[in-house]
């Protein structure tokens, strides 16, 4: 069996026109979703965005993750765009809201950890379009750890995750629960593979 | 539904190294399906961000951002209407462009692209320039720096 007719389709359509344009729509056969909030970037003093860049978001993965092989990244961005605590949080809740809406829970290899990460790596940027901010890359990224501990309830193995540089310093997301931590209370940093920033 | 396991997989970019895949059983898109899709989410980026959809060659992580959008939505479509262990196949191919491809010039520059596994073999589209080809038919894949599924 081929996917040549995907009887989906309409509703995905329907649903993703909700995720980023209108916010909510009641009508009969829609699915209601929250519209994310609109990407803040961490100011500077001078009221500029804060920038990183990627070199230093490398260096501290490596510092963390002796093991790590590869650290892949656009070499067309040299600095990325700091978010905001507060709206990573939003977003991020926004996010979980709308994939229990969606009944997007765990499901083997179809929607599993990699999708979940890729989806909210990848709308985040359309966010940070959206936002006017066209020339650049919000310092977020995905990346594939060896897990040795279980954690949020995902047994030692190969896993997928989300990781942004805040105000803070670098945190782990768990984009399938919600849990953030920084990278140093991660109990599998020392065995992230590989880091995607883009 | 046509399943293809990781040594197929690797088939399609033969002696190519850097193959990042995340999952271990595929499935085979429908073309047309795939070309919905690509309108899909041209609109979609269109009315979310005008400015990027009138200079996406110019929009730094366009591409990338492109094929992991589109990707998403397939996989968020297979997995409300079908109960399938597998995962579509979409993925990111980076090229050097050592030859020209249509509007793309033969600079040596890489450049990423989205690849599918369709029911007809291995697809190759630009998202800046929407050209698409088979990947046997693709003039650069003799140059093919990594693939990501």
């Amino acid at each position: 069996m081929r996917l040549t007719k995907m009887t989906g389709w309409l509703c995905i359509l329907l649903v993703l026109g909700c995720v980023l344009a209108s916010g909510v729509h009641s009508e009969q056969g829609r699915i209601m979703l929250q519209e994310p909030p609109h990407f803040q970037p961490v100011l500077g003093q001078n009221g500029q965005p804060q920038r990183i860049q990627a070199g230093q978001i490398e260096q501290q993965f490596r510092k963390s993750s002796p093991t790590l092989a590869e650290f892949y990244r656009n070499r067309q961005i040299d600095s990325y765009l700091v978010p905001d605590g507060q709206w990573l949080g939003q977003w991020l809740a926004t996010f979980l809201d709308n994939m229990w809406t969606l009944g997007l829970s765990w499901r083997p290899e179809s929607w599993d950890c990699d999708n979940f990460s890729i989806l909210f790596n990848s709308f985040t940027t359309l966010r940070l379009w959206e936002a006017g901010w066209t020339d650049s890359h919000c310092a977020l990224g995905w990346l594939l750890v060896d897990g040795k501990t279980a954690w949020e309830g995902v047994p030692p193995g190969s896993h997928a995750l989300v990781f942004a540089y805040t105000g803070q310093g670098l945190v782990i997301i768990e984009p399938q629960t919600g849990r953030v931590v920084a990278l140093a209370d991660y109990p599998n940093h020392q065995f992230i593979k590989k880091v995607f920033l883009f | 539904m046509a399943v293809t396991a990781i040594h197929h997989l690797r088939q399609l970019a033969p002696g190519l190294d850097d193959v990042v895949v995340n999952d271990r059983l595929y499935l085979h898109m429908d073309e047309q399906w795939l070309l919905q899709l690509v309108d899909y989410v041209d609109q979609l980026i269109a009315q979310q961000a005008p400015a990027v959809a009138a200079q996406k060659g110019e929009i730094p992580s366009y591409p990338e951002t492109y094929v992991q959008i589109l990707g998403s939505l397939a996989g968020l479509t297979v997995a409300r209407n079908h109960e399938v262990k597998a995962s579509v196949l979409v993925g990111l191919m980076v090229a050097e462009s050592r030859a020209a491809w249509g509007e793309i010039p033969g600079d040596s520059q890489p450049r990423t692209y989205l690849l599918a596994l369709t029911a007809e073999g291995g697809l190759v589209f630009d998202p800046v320039t929407r050209q698409q080809c088979r990947l046997s038919d693709f003039p650069n894949k003799a140059h093919l720096r990594g693939v990501m599924f």
